[in-house]
């Protein structure tokens, strides 16, 4: 470079020719983008990406090319989404995110319809997180359940033979549990899953509410709340240690498979991955319904679903899409290779073979009647999703556990939730 | 014939030749063109983001929601929660005992490594490594390490018979804010000690030498000679660790999320989970500017007290 | 140089911490890598000493490279090499 001049044209020579890249020609869609969540099934992603993706290709000619998003990240990636308007045309929601992305998410009710039709209806209680307006915005795919998983041969030792029914029963087998060296592990930390899986169905069953169904009350001071508490304070206190108040998804599963817990709240990745990498553990696992309180038995209800995003330059071809995979030939084939992960919301698969290779699997499917989502009955929205993320509920439990008084947490809670809800 | 207006013409465009070349090679103007991309860079990512975030921390901004001006609602309702306050006190112990611990142990390391012997370069580079790994990484060792079920900590201490029960690194809200303090510090400390050692560097040892010789103690010997010398390194270095550790976000996220129960949640967690688990954007933008006032005025007292010197 | 030149002195001054700071700024490292050789039953055993590996293994690489997309991964990572200086020092 003998003069800066001559440095600085070969410079900007470059940069120009670069920017002049000839573009490819925009017209009928050659290929969208699916994204999704990895789950925690290999088996269940490359079906998609390689089977489901390859035979579409095949008859359409549209590439469908698979996005995968880190466990715990798709919310962020899908918020990214919304906001830029930009990136896949389909992706994976779950919870009551189409209440939150609402505006962004193409009306599907059309095909939520005629699947509806030819599958033998939808189950009542996925409506509510989403169907938005008395619009479809995202088409169930299945409930990944949290379920007690617990070690039927340190249960039997205690002669307790059969999972208990309530949570009283399931404390006095805890407390026999603990003397014995073998303590319960129940999330009480800043995971997602494994803290609400047995937090919100805990309050719910002994009448517990936050909000009411209008969500401009908070109720959440009331005895049965202070009853919930209370217990909990108790169950923690006289069954776990103090390693669960800062638990997050991954510690119980470990805790699980390191043999320091005989009982906790989980979907079904334990005995999942229990059958592959830890037989002897496997075989004595098993899965129960959540206990009973005096108002009820609950379960919470995380819907896996799938929407098309408003960006999207062909709406049209993407609904094509989703209504080719959600067609009772491919949703079948794809539902068994996940082994029963997922639930599915279709009452004409209540039945489906997949349920009959691992029977212990049977209570996912069994839960889905009393499941509920997250802060359930007050309405699912923008205030339900910053109640969640701001960990209100769990707080309230963690802290009494760790010893704060049943009235300071639940004054705690309820001036929160006045706060998110804008509510009195 | 010989000037005719072609060479007239000619000679006017050799002229302008001229002074466009001796143009760039002037150095003011060079100069420019050489920052330019690089100012360039700091208006695109840095000023416009910045500028941006105060503005959307005015609005009523959902995700994928046009937003609607509120002006200061969402700092006063912030103010008006507990968390934000827990939150800020957690920053606020969080920076203070781990930039405490890093110089500290950064100047006792840079004493250290400053020595002759042998080996000495191979021991200054694998004692940079936490700095230059890339934190998920570190942070997901350390989180086997404090790992309630399986962490080898408990497990020593209880094997030399120091302890006789599990320290719940993670579980207990104390205990929690100490454990990422220390991973902060074992991330930052070699930052400080890389750096106060060029510092040293500079110190000739004729100067402990003549001091010795003059009488002086160890202790003497390093408030007077060795102290004065780095002291303006330790404050630039302190400035930025400060600023970095305030906005930390990678390690507690990964570590604790926040928990227990709001014990490790700082500023940029809670500004994330906001913003990002909520949708909330104006109340995450919020909280993440109330880090503002306090590195401000860090900042300005810190680089006053730097030009008096 | 300034200072005892003994070895007592020399240890306190110098080999004691350097050793000290060796093995705290290290240890992490160390862990890392004989967790990744461990077996599951050595690394989710509550008895056994977890400072040293007993028995290495090569499974936890093999299900890296054979059941994730690791080497994708690896590939993107390469492929955006420079991260603007201001997030290199993020980590002070």
């Amino acid at each position: 470079m003998a003069t800066r001049r001559e440095f600085l044209t070969v410079t900007a020579s470059t940069l120009a020719g670069a920017a002049l890249t000839p573009r490819t020609a925009m017209g009928a869609p050659k290929s969208m983008t699916v994204v999704r969540e990895s789950s925690f099934i290999k088996p269940f992603d490359d079906y998609f990406a390689k089977t489901l993706a390859g035979e579409y290709e095949k008859s359409t000619g549209i590439k469908i090319n698979y996005e995968a998003v880190s466990v715990g990240g798709m919310l962020t990636r899908l918020t990214t989404i919304a906001e830029t308007k930009a990136g896949p045309e389909i992706a994976m929601t779950a919870l009551n995110w189409p209440h939150l992305f609402d505006k962004s998410l193409v009306d599907v009710s059309d095909i939520a319809g005629e699947i509806g039709k030819q599958l033998g209806g939808w189950h009542e209680n996925v409506l509510e997180v989403l169907v938005v307006n008395k619009k479809w915005k995202a088409l169930p795919w299945g409930n990944i359940g949290q379920l007690e998983v617990y070690r039927t041969d340190w249960f039997k030792e205690v002669g307790v033979n059969k999972f208990p029914e309530t949570w009283e029963d399931l404390l006095a087998a805890g407390r026999l549990l603990k003397k014995k060296g073998h303590p319960f592990g129940f999330e009480l930390g800043h995971g997602f899953g494994d803290n609400h899986g047995w937090l919100y169905p805990l309050f719910w069953s002994y009448g517990g509410r936050e909000v009411d169904r209008d969500g401009k009350t908070v109720v959440i001071d009331s005895s049965e709340t202070a009853k919930a508490v209370d217990f909990c304070r108790k169950f923690y206190q006289e069954t776990m240690f103090e390693d669960v108040l800062g638990w997050t998804d991954v510690n119980n599963n470990k805790a699980f498979f390191g043999e320091q817990i005989s009982c906790t709240n989980n979907a079904s990745s334990i005995l999942e991955v229990g059958l592959r990498q830890f037989p002897d553990i496997a075989k004595v696992t098993d899965h129960a319904m959540n206990p009973s309180g005096p108002k009820g038995r609950f379960h919470v209800l995380n819907a896996v679903s799938h929407a098309v995003l408003t960006h999207a330059p062909d709406q049209a071809a993407a609904k094509a899409f989703l209504r080719w995979l959600y067609d009772d030939k491919q949703m079948s084939r794809w539902l068994a290779s996940a082994n029963a992960y997922y639930a599915p919301f279709l009452h004409g698969y209540d039945n489906h073979p997949m349920w009959n290779v691992e029977p212990r699997y049977l209570p996912y499917k069994e839960c889905l009647k009393t499941s509920r989502p997250h802060t359930w009955p007050g309405p699912q929205g923008q205030a339900a999703s910053e109640s969640v993320a701001k960990y209100v509920l769990v707080d309230m439990f963690a802290k009494a556990c760790r010893g704060d008084s049943t009235k300071d947490v639940v004054a705690t809670a309820a001036t929160q939730l006045k706060q998110i809800y804008k509510a009195k | 014939m010989a000037v005719g207006p072609a060479s007239v013409a000619r000679a006017s465009l050799a002229g302008r030749a001229t002074s466009r070349r001796s143009l760039l090679e002037r150095e003011s103007v060079f100069s420019w063109v050489m920052l330019a991309p690089g100012v360039l860079f700091l208006l695109a990512f840095v000023a416009y983001p910045f500028v941006y975030g105060i503005f959307i921390s005015l609005q009523d901004r959902r995700v994928a929601s046009p937003g609607s001006f509120v002006g200061l609602a969402n700092f006063v309702a912030q103010a008006q929660d507990a968390v934000f306050w827990q939150v800020t006190r957690n920053t606020f112990i969080y920076t203070i005992v781990a930039t405490f611990l890093k110089m500290t142990g950064g100047l006792a390391m840079a004493l250290v490594i400053n020595q002759q012997f042998r080996g000495k370069n191979l021991a200054r580079a694998l004692l940079l490594l936490p700095f230059i790994v890339p934190t998920v990484l570190s942070t997901v060792a350390w989180m086997w390490i404090f790992d309630p079920t399986f962490s080898v900590i408990n497990w020593t201490l209880r094997h030399t018979g120091l302890v006789t029960e599990n320290f719940s690194w993670l579980g207990n809200a104390t205990l929690a804010l100490v454990s990422i303090i220390i991973v902060n510090t074992w991330r930052g400390l070699p930052f400080y000690g890389i750096t106060l050692l060029a510092g040293l560097q500079t110190i000739s040892p004729d100067l402990y030498e003549a001091a010795a010789i003059d009488g002086a103690s160890v202790t003497q010997r390093f408030w007077h000679i060795t102290m004065p010398v780095i002291k303006p390194v330790l404050i630039i270095v302190t400035m930025f660790s400060v600023i970095f550790t305030f906005s930390d976000f990678q390690l507690p996220y990964i570590l604790t999320h926040g928990g227990p129960a709001n014990a490790t949640h700082l500023f940029a967690t809670y500004a994330f989970d906001i913003g990002m688990s909520a949708g909330q954007f104006g109340m995450g933008a919020a909280v993440a500017l109330a880090m503002l006032p306090a590195l401000g005025l860090l900042i300005v007292a810190l680089t006053l007290y730097l030009r008096r010197e | 140089m300034v200072g005892g030149k003994g070895l007592g002195a020399r240890t306190l001054r110098l080999y004691l911490p350097l050793g000290f700071f060796l093995v705290a700024m290290l240890f992490p490292f160390y862990w890392m890598a004989i967790t990744s050789i461990k077996p599951n039953r050595e690394l989710y055993s509550q008895k056994i000493m977890p400072l040293v590996v007993h028995q290495p293994t090569l499974t936890h690489y093999i299900e890296l490279f054979d059941g994730t997309n690791f080497l994708t991964w690896t590939y993107n990572t390469m492929l955006r090499p420079s991260s603007p200086p201001s997030s290199r020092s993020c980590s002070a």
